[in-house]
């Protein structure tokens, strides 16, 4: 993994990236909404030191809010059904925290399980995650919770950081970030000498909430499917879907067609467990037909169903399901306080 | 001692008052919240619990919303209590004039209200206040406050901007609103107005709305949620706070607020005994927009 220093600032590092027209998203502001989008010009782009967070996650690049799988037609009894594919252009995700990069390296597993995705796999593949560690956390902040730091690597082809003197450190993680700092070697030096540890981060870790415990949580889940404490949790809940459609990991879909006249699309969406229809059977009855039990499944599938399959949690602590959670319903404090209960 | 403690701690007291004689069943308030700023929903259904209660400027939330959301709450012998701020108690209003709950299921606690804060400013309902004492209550915490002109006198002022925008102008401004949406229906679920047990959204047979988060899905899907509230909505605002992608969506209830005015003079939740102007039919109505 080699190491090196920006020689410019960020604003310049993304321009000389358009220079060579690479296909850059980054953070800024749609109206007043930061999100990451496509850039023009580098200017665009609020700078790292600027924000915490994204109010999205960059999850929809690779999983995007809204897309067409299937296109079709007919004539009378002349049907016609194409395969729609994803789009194959590189793309460079820039000024991501280390939650949401790393969120990839969770949500692959899935995509990859027994279906191959190929839409979330190809944009996958084609996508390089160029990371800059958090120089600021909120309250809302628990990555620490889930094995992760303000500078974490995991996931990201290139992390950026800043050392004590203010420039711009970075580390390469894979193939595909050697060739994002390749293609614009004149703003790089090669770093041959040992990197000091940066105090700013460590600093931001021990401000975060304190880490929970993961492994009891999951033992109490393991043990609590039934437990009243679901019903008092969730009453609270208003069953929208902000926690889950703001989720770097949150990744279920439904499959809708839409169609004018003659002609169609088969559409893959985001979708929500909090959401009753979301398992509403055809014959009418719900498994999950109170919140009680949306609320529970949400918990479970994040502490407990994903572990038991692919030994992850379903989360990184980015605090934004805290964050927007109308009435303050904070998963954080749920599972901290439903693990010092033992109703076994 | 400050007001919002005076009131934090009256409100717990007659919260405990209320569970330990059985008069309710469940009070429902608002406790300290884990985030700065921001305050959590308490439904307490024990005495113990009400020592959590507290009423202090971050209060945004409209708790009216828990009277349709949590509908089971209701199906009991005894009412349920409700913190309400004055603007809040229009909410209990339009229910029971819309038959959804009856008066006597709910224990009205009226907070007198001095404006509450979203994040860092006052919230913009409460700009253009002009109720800081609740009404039709059956307690009121607080102490009584001196109505006084509001900072903005026109709450309609944002509306009329808008309605001054040529055509192309309004649609490029709404399109572009739109475009953030991604249909997570949190502007749905913190309504307390928007109590259908099956939303138009989710009926598939036929699919009347495009659930998909595109322009076409989007656009539909605003537009009609704000036809289906037209002199329904009470203005509390709550769509627009839940909003994480800040889509400025009471403005579009605002617009139909002031049509119904103008056409009918009528305001949603004011006046217990007025009968909406959607649910009833009279000779002389306005019809000149009939055309």
């Amino acid at each position: 993994m080699k190491i090196y220093k920006l020689k410019t600032g960020y604003t310049e590092f993304l321009g000389a990236l358009l220079q060579k027209g690479k296909n850059v998203i980054a953070p800024r502001f749609a109206g007043r909404t930061l999100l990451f989008g496509k850039i023009d010009k580098a200017e665009e782009a609020v700078l790292p030191e600027k924000y915490i967070n994204t109010v999205r996650s960059a999850k929809e690049f690779m999983f995007p809010v809204t897309e067409a799988v299937v296109e079709f037609s007919f004539r009378n009894k002349d049907v016609k059904i194409h395969d729609a594919h994803p789009e194959e252009d590189e793309k460079l995700i820039v000024g991501l925290r280390p939650c949401d990069a790393a969120a990839f390296t969770i949500t692959d597993d899935i995509f990859n399980y027994e279906y191959k995705d190929e839409f979330y796999l190809t944009r996958r593949r084609n996508a390089a995650l160029i990371t800059f560690a958090c120089e600021s956390i909120d309250e809302a902040c628990f990555c620490t919770s889930v094995g992760l730091k303000p500078d974490s690597i995991q996931g990201s082809d290139i992390l950026f950081k800043k050392n004590s003197a203010g420039t711009y450190i970075a580390y390469v993680n894979s193939e595909k970030g050697q060739k994002v700092i390749d293609s614009v070697k004149e703003l790089f030096e090669e770093v041959i000498e040992v990197v000091e540890d940066i105090p700013l981060y460590r600093d931001l870790e021990n401000k975060m909430r304190s880490p929970l415990d993961t492994v009891k949580i999951k033992e109490w889940l393991d043990k609590n499917f039934e437990s009243p404490l679901w019903d008092e949790y969730s009453s609270r809940c208003l069953g929208c879907g902000s926690c889950a459609y703001l989720c770097p990991t949150c990744h279920c879909f439904d499959i809708v067609d839409e169609t004018k006249y003659s002609q169609g699309l088969r559409r893959k969406n985001w979708d929500a467990c909090q959401f009753p229809l979301f398992t509403l059977h055809a014959s009418g009855h719900n498994p999950r037909e109170v919140q009680s039990k949306r609320y529970r499944q949400r918990v479970m599938h994040k502490f407990k169903y994903y572990s038991d399959r692919f030994n992850k949690t379903l989360c990184t602590g980015c605090g934004r399901c805290v964050r927007s959670c109308p009435v303050n319903l904070d998963i954080y404090q749920v599972v901290s306080e439903l693990t010092k209960e033992e109703t076994a | 001692m400050s007001n919002d403690i005076k009131q934090s701690s009256e409100a717990k007291k007659l919260a405990r008052e209320l569970l330990e004689q059985g008069k309710v069943s469940a009070v429902i308030g608002y406790a300290e919240g884990t985030l700065k700023g921001r305050v959590q929903t308490l439904i307490a259904r024990n005495p113990l619990d009400a020592e959590k209660f507290i009423f202090n400027e971050y209060c945004v939330n409209n708790l009216a919303v828990y009277l349709t959301k949590s509908y089971r709450l209701l199906k009991s012998d005894k009412p349920v209590a409700v913190f309400l701020k004055p603007c809040d108690i229009r909410t209990v209003t339009a229910l029971i004039q819309e038959h959804q709950i009856k008066r006597e299921d709910i224990f009205i606690i009226g907070m007198s209200c001095q404006g509450v804060r979203n994040g860092n400013g006052l919230s913009g309902k409460c700009r253009a206040c002009r109720m800081h004492n609740p009404q039709y209550s059956d307690a009121v915490i607080g102490e009584a406050i001196e109505e006084k002109e509001p900072e903005v006198t026109d709450p309609f002022a944002r509306v009329k901007e808008i309605e001054n925008m040529s055509t192309q102008e309004r649609w490029q401004f709404w399109t572009k609103e739109f475009d953030k949406c991604i249909r997570c229906y949190a502007c749905r679920q913190a309504c307390p107005l928007c109590y259908c047990e099956q939303c138009i959204v989710d009926k598939t047979q036929p699919r009347w709305i495009e659930s998909s988060a595109h322009p076409v899905g989007n656009m539909a899907w605003h537009l009609i949620r704000a036809f289906h509230l037209a002199g329904r909505c009470i203005g509390c605002g709550e769509c627009d706070r839940v909003c994480h992608q800040n889509i400025p969506l009471s403005l579009l209830n605002m617009k139909m607020s002031k049509e119904i005015f103008d056409l009918y003079g009528y305001r949603s939740g004011v006046d217990p005994e007025a009968k909406p102007p959607l649910t009833e039919f009279k000779m002389e109505d306005n019809e000149e927009f009939i055309r």
